[in-house]
């Protein structure tokens, strides 16, 4: 197994924001969904910086930056997609959390299982 | 209601914090969150260590690193040497001591590559005429003042017991050497050649026979500058040599000196000749000449870092073990046995570094035949 190929669950967590935002993936949409999906947990924005640098350093993602737009003073995003290897490295992380999902609903009863999947939508 | 955005004055201030690889886009995300100046500064200061620390870990180059810092360490202990001889090491933990204010050399040098722009290249200050093709080398060289200003603050600085004159003529010839060592062993760094490649390898056309020329003198003169940058580097060691051998007591510890020496000087006229392969390059040269010279110029670069254990390192590590195995008379020999090992070791690792710099240089080499086949 390569290094890229371990993702931590921080790194999932930003892998997934940026699958689901498509093409408008760029720090600070990248943040709001991270900080939706680790509920209750806070998520500071320098954590996703670093975690996107360090993904894309994996070539995992890759970023361009965007024009600038007057909303944002002028400035540019920075904005980023998944590469291919991005997509297998997350859909190997999915699949493992599924069997950990699975194997907790068999051990602990289908009731927890119905019950925290309605809580967690 | 729109965004109104944060104030010019404290935006400016933000952004002289931020690194200026990250700065247009990180501005733009802490301008659209902004909700006011309070909120928007611990925003900006929370976001900064983390996107330092960031910016380092990118920066640093392992191998180049940890040539670096024992440059840097190896400098400040050649400085101690030169002026207090053995006195200074009897000093409890004197070796320790001599590693604090080369770790915080390199990592003032670290933090200037993070804050080092191209653009600042277009600063006329005396340096960048022989440095302006180098970003690394650059941002090394501009760091000497800052380092020079910490190492009289750590001299000065209460039971710290480190003499200032040690402590800043340390800093100095190491800032010194690290941008020698950047200037030689880092080619990939050379924006130029390596913007012209790649305008090449995307779209032939637009690499034009001034970009070929312009990507030459540029290479012609980082080699000029790399040879009077060794010639002002490489007198402290061969000082302290030359000092040693002329006061060994005994025949041993001379020879040793004396082999380290032969092997320091040989060095530097092997990487000056390197360095100056090519001869010299008109300004108005045709590309096919400048694309020769470039190839000629990272060819004998690359050899060099090959022969450096025969040329460089292998005298100079016998030089230093005789010279160990007979100086210090109060030690017995398996008190000193250490001293060897720590050596042998430091000077395989060095040498075993800068082989595995080669490699680099044939990446650049290759990337040069498209365009010599052109």
């Amino acid at each position: 197994m390569s290094k890229s190929d371990s993702l931590g669950q921080f790194e999932q967590l930003v892998l997934t924001a940026i699958l689901t935002l498509g093409d408008d993936a760029y720090g600070v949409t990248i943040h709001s969904k991270a900080e939706e999906l680790a509920r209750p947990k806070a998520v500071s924005l320098g954590a996703i910086y670093v975690t996107l640098d360090r993904l894309e350093d994996k070539k995992l993602i890759s970023s361009w930056l965007s024009d600038p737009t007057p909303e944002r003073g002028g400035r540019s995003k920075r904005c980023y997609r998944l590469e291919a290897l991005g997509e297998r490295v997350l859909r190997d992380s999915a699949l493992t959390a599924k069997r950990i999902w699975d194997v907790t609903t068999l051990a602990w009863g289908k009731e927890w299982g119905k019950r925290w999947g309605k809580e967690l939508g | 209601m729109s965004n109104p955005g944060p104030p010019k004055k404290l935006e400016s201030f933000v952004a002289a914090l931020i690194p200026p690889a990250c700065q247009e886009h990180i501005l733009g995300d802490l301008a659209e969150r902004y909700r006011g100046n309070w909120q928007y500064l611990r925003e900006a200061l929370c976001v900064l260590p983390l996107l330092l620390l960031s910016r380092m870990r990118r920066a640093i180059d392992p191998q180049l690193f940890v040539i670096e810092a024992s440059a840097a360490y190896l400098t400040f202990f050649a400085v101690a040497w030169q002026f207090y001889g053995n006195t200074f090491f009897r000093y409890q933990s004197a070796l320790l001591r001599l590693a604090v204010p080369a770790l915080a050399t390199v990592g003032i040098v670290l933090l200037f590559d993070v804050y080092w722009r191209d653009s600042d290249s277009k600063r006329s200050f005396c340096v960048t005429d022989y440095l302006h093709w180098n970003a690394r080398a650059q941002s090394s060289a501009a760091a000497a003042g800052p380092v020079v200003l910490f190492q009289i603050i750590l001299a000065v600085s209460q039971g710290l017991h480190r003499p200032m004159a040690v402590l800043i003529l340390g800093g100095l010839a190491s800032v010194l050497l690290i941008t020698m060592l950047r200037i030689a062993l880092v080619p990939g760094s050379l924006g130029q050649v390596q913007q012209a490649l790649e305008c090449r390898a995307v779209d032939p056309v637009r690499m034009s026979p001034e970009e070929i020329r312009t990507a030459a003198v540029k290479m012609y003169r980082r080699g000029q500058a790399a040879r009077n940058m060794l010639l002002i580097v490489v007198w402290l060691p061969a000082a302290t040599w030359a000092r040693e051998m002329w006061h060994s007591s005994s025949f041993v510890s001379g020879l040793g000196c004396g082999i380290s020496l032969a092997g320091l000087l040989y060095g530097v006229y092997v990487m000056q000749k390197a360095f100056s392969s090519g001869g010299r390059l008109a300004p108005d040269s045709s590309p096919e000449i400048c694309v020769e010279f470039c190839r000629r110029n990272l060819e004998s670069r690359r050899d060099f870092l090959r022969r450096i254990w025969l040329q460089v390192i292998g005298p100079m590590l016998a030089g230093t073990l005789l010279v160990m195995m007979a100086e210090p008379e109060t030690l017995v020999l398996w008190q000193r046995l250490p001293w060897l090992l720590g050596a042998a070791v430091f000077y395989s690792a060095v040498g075993w570094l800068a082989q595995r710099r080669v490699p680099v240089f044939q990446r650049q080499i290759d990337a040069l035949g498209p365009l010599r086949n052109r």
